[in-house]
C-alpha cells in the first residue's frame, strides 16, 4: 500500500513538473511584458542620463572602492562599467549605445541578442551603484532575466512583423515552450517576494497593531499625495494595514486557483498604484504591476488584441459614404 | 493575426481566469524530450532554490542554516543579481527616513556653501530623487553600527564582521565626502546625517505639520578632505545601537 502510495506520489509529481514547466504556451503574454518592462528598464536607464557621471562615473559619489566593499568584494558581482567609467566621453557612448539597445528589446528588434545584452546593462548597472538601488532595480533584474530566455521577441515585436513582411513561413506551432518556461519563473518570482515581503511584516508591532501604514503614509520624504488625512480615521488605517499583510502573505497560494487568481491580481492594482501615485514610486508601483501580468492567460492578451484591431480597422460590412 | 491559444478556443469561466487544467483533446503536446526536460528541470530546480535562498537568507536575523546554504549559492546569487535581496519592505516596521546635510568649508574652515540630499526641488523626476533618497538611506545604514566592536574573545568571524563593518562606513562616508568637495569645489565637508521621525497621527489630526521641527533630530559624520581622508578624530558614535531599520523598497 506504501509502496502504490509512493509510486503514485513520484507519477504526480513528474506529470505535474512536466505540466508546469514543459507546457507550451502562446508567448503574446509575454511579448507585452517585453514591452511594458522594455520600457521601464529602458526608462530607468534614461534617467541615470541626468547626472550620469555623478552616479555612475569613477569619481562619482560611489567609487569603485566602495562598491566593491558594498558587494562583499565579490568576484562575482560583475559589471563592465569600471573599463569605461574612468572617462566621462567613453562613459557617455556606452551609456548611449547602451540606451539603444534597451530601446531595440523594448522594440522587439533583434530579440534574441538585445534580450542577453539589456541582461548585461541592467546588472552591470546595478552592480556598479548599489548604495543607489531600490526596489525598482530588483524587479527590473527579474524581468530582463526571464526576457532574455529566448521568447520575448515571438509576439508583439519588430521581429515578429519583419518576419511577417518577409512572408517566412510561420504555419509552424505558435505555442513555445520557452515562453511559458519565461512566464512561469516571473510568476514563481513574484510569489517569493510577496511570501517574505508578508512574512517578515509578522515580525514588525506596527503591522500588528495596524499602524503601519500611517508609518508609510505619513513619511513625507516618500509622500507624493497627502493622504495624513486618514490620521482622523484609524480604524481605515488598521484595515488598509491589515488587509494589506493578508494579501501579501495569501498571494503565494491564492494566485494558483483560477477561481481566486483574478481577486489577487485584482488587489494588487490599487495596493501598487496606491504605492505609486501616494508614495513617489510610480516607477515601482508599475514594475510589480507589469511582474503580476504574468498571471493574465495569454488568450485574454489575444482578445484584447483582436478587439484593438477590430476597432481600428474599418468594417467591410460598413456602408461606403456616399 | 496569430492564431488564438488553445485557451482562446475554450469557453473560459471568466475573463481573467486561465485554465490550468485544460481538457485533454485541447492540451498542448510537450514538445520536448525527456532528455532536454531532465537537463532544464535540474537547472530551473537550482534556478527556484536560489530564489528562495536569497530572501531567506538575509538580511538578519536568519538561521545558521540558511547562512550555509546562501553561502554555497552565494556566486550563483551574486551573478544573477539576486544577493541580499530580503524583500522586506517596509518591515519589520516602516521607521524614520534619512536625509544627509553638508556644509561646504574653505581651507581655513570657513563655511562657503550648504545642500542636503534628497532634494525635492532639485532632483527630479522622481525616480532621480530616488537614487539620492537611497544614498541618504544607504548611508545611514552604514553609519548605524554599535560604537564598540566585539569583545575579543568574541569569535574571529564576529571581529572580522565588526571591522568590515567600520571599513564600509569609512569608505562611504570618504567617497561621497569627496564627490561633494569635487563637484562644488571646495576644500572641506562637514556631513550629518539627519532623522526625520513620523509623527503620531494625533499629533498631525491636531494640526502638527510632517516637517515640524521636533520630528528632525540629526547627528554629525565628520568632517572630510578632497582625498577622502576624515579631518576628525573619529566619527561620533551612536550612544545607543541602532534601531531595526526597515528594509526601503
Amino acid at each position: 500500500m506504501i509502496r502504490d502510495y509512493l509510486h503514485e506520489l513520484y507519477r504526480g509529481v513528474i506529470d505535474g513538473w512536466n505540466r508546469f514547466w514543459f507546457t507550451p504556451t502562446d508567448p503574446a503574454t509575454l511579448g507585452l511584458i517585453r514591452i511594458l518592462g522594455g520600457a521601464m528598464i529602458f526608462y530607468t536607464h534614461l534617467v541615470w542620463s541626468l547626472d550620469l557621471y555623478g552616479f555612475l562615473g569613477a569619481g562619482g559619489r560611489i567609487s569603485h572602492d566602495l562598491a566593491n566593499r558594498m558587494q562583499g568584494q565579490s568576484p562575482f558581482a560583475w559589471s563592465y562599467l569600471p573599463l569605461v567609467d574612468g572617462s566621462p566621453a567613453l562613459l557617455w557612448s556606452a551609456h548611449i549605445v547602451a540606451l539603444v539597445i534597451l530601446l531595440m528589446f523594448t522594440l522587439g528588434l533583434y530579440t534574441r541578442i538585445t534580450g542577453v545584452l539589456s541582461f548585461i546593462i541592467t546588472i552591470s548597472y546595478a552592480h556598479r551603484v548599489p548604495g543607489a538601488l531600490f526596489g525598482l532595480d530588483q524587479i527590473n533584474g527579474l524581468l530582463i532575466m526571464y526576457l532574455m530566455l529566448g521568447a520575448a521577441g515571438e509576439a508583439y515585436s519588430l521581429d515578429h512583423w519583419l518576419k511577417r513582411r518577409r512572408k517566412v513561413r510561420m504555419d509552424g506551432p505558435q505555442q513555445s515552450t520557452v515562453a511559458n518556461i519565461s512566464i512561469r519563473l516571473i510568476q514563481v518570482h513574484m510569489c517569493v517576494i510577496y511570501l517574505f515581503a508578508g512574512l517578515s511584516k509578522l515580525g514588525g508591532e506596527t503591522w500588528w497593531d495596524g499602524s503601519a501604514m500611517w508609518g508609510a503614509l505619513a513619511n513625507s520624504e516618500y509622500q507624493s499625495l497627502d493622504m495624513t488625512w486618514l490620521a482622523a480615521y484609524p480604524l481605515v488605517i488598521n484595515a488598509l494595514t491589515q488587509i494589506s499583510v493578508a494579501w501579501e502573505l495569501t498571494y503565494t497560494f491564492l494566485v494558483w486557483p483560477r477561481l481566486t487568481r483574478p481577486l489577487v491580481i485584482g488587489m494588487a492594482i490599487p495596493l501598487h498604484l496606491g504605492i505609486a501615485i501616494c508614495m513617489g514610486m510610480i516607477t515601482f508601483g508599475l514594475a510589480m504591476l507589469i511582474a503580476n501580468m504574468a498571471f493574465i492567460s495569454p488568450w485574454i492578451i489575444r482578445r484584447l488584441e483582436q478587439a484593438i484591431t477590430d476597432r481600428l480597422r474599418p468594417s467591410a460590412a460598413e456602408p461606403a459614404v456616399a | 493575426m496569430a492564431k488564438l491559444s488553445r485557451t482562446a478556443r475554450t469557453a473560459a469561466p471568466s475573463p481573467i481566469v486561465s485554465a490550468p487544467t485544460p481538457t485533454p483533446d485541447v492540451q498542448p503536446r510537450i514538445l520536448w524530450s525527456g532528455a532536454v526536460r531532465g537537463w532544464v528541470s535540474i537547472l530551473l530546480l537550482i534556478h527556484v532554490t536560489a530564489l528562495f535562498v536569497g530572501p531567506w537568507a538575509s538580511p538578519p536575523p536568519s538561521s545558521y542554516l540558511s547562512q550555509q546554504v546562501e553561502k554555497l549559492y552565494a556566486p550563483y546569487l551574486r551573478i544573477t543579481f539576486l544577493k541580499d535581496h530580503g524583500y522586506r519592505f517596509f518591515a519589520p516596521n516602516p521607521g524614520a527616513s534619512h536625509l544627509v546635510r553638508y556644509e561646504l568649508l574653505d581651507a581655513a574652515g570657513n563655511q562657503v556653501g550648504a545642500g542636503r540630499f534628497p532634494n525635492l526641488e532639485v532632483h527630479w523626476p522622481r525616480l532621480l530623487y530616488h537614487r539620492h533618497f537611497m544614498i541618504s538611506e544607504s548611508l545611514n545604514n552604514v553609519t548605524s553600527i554599535p560604537p564598540q566592536g566585539p569583545p575579543p574573545e568574541a569569535p574571529a568571524e564576529a571581529r572580522a564582521g565588526y571591522q568590515n563593518a567600520e571599513r564600509l562606513r569609512d569608505a562611504y562616508l570618504a567617497s561621497v565626502g569627496r564627490y561633494l568637495l569635487e563637484e562644488n569645489d571646495a576644500a572641506q565637508v562637514k556631513l550629518f546625517l539627519v532623522e526625520h521621525g513620523i509623527p503620531h497621527p494625533l499629533d498631525v489630526a491636531a494640526g502638527m505639520p510632517l516637517s515640524d521641527p521636533s520630528l528632525y533630530s540629526e547627528r554629525e559624520l565628520g568632517v572630510y578632505t578632497r582625498d577622502g581622508v576624515e579631518k576628525k578624530s573619529s566619527v561620533p558614535v551612536m550612544l545607543t545601537p541602532p534601531p531595526v531599520k526597515a528594509e526601503e523598497i
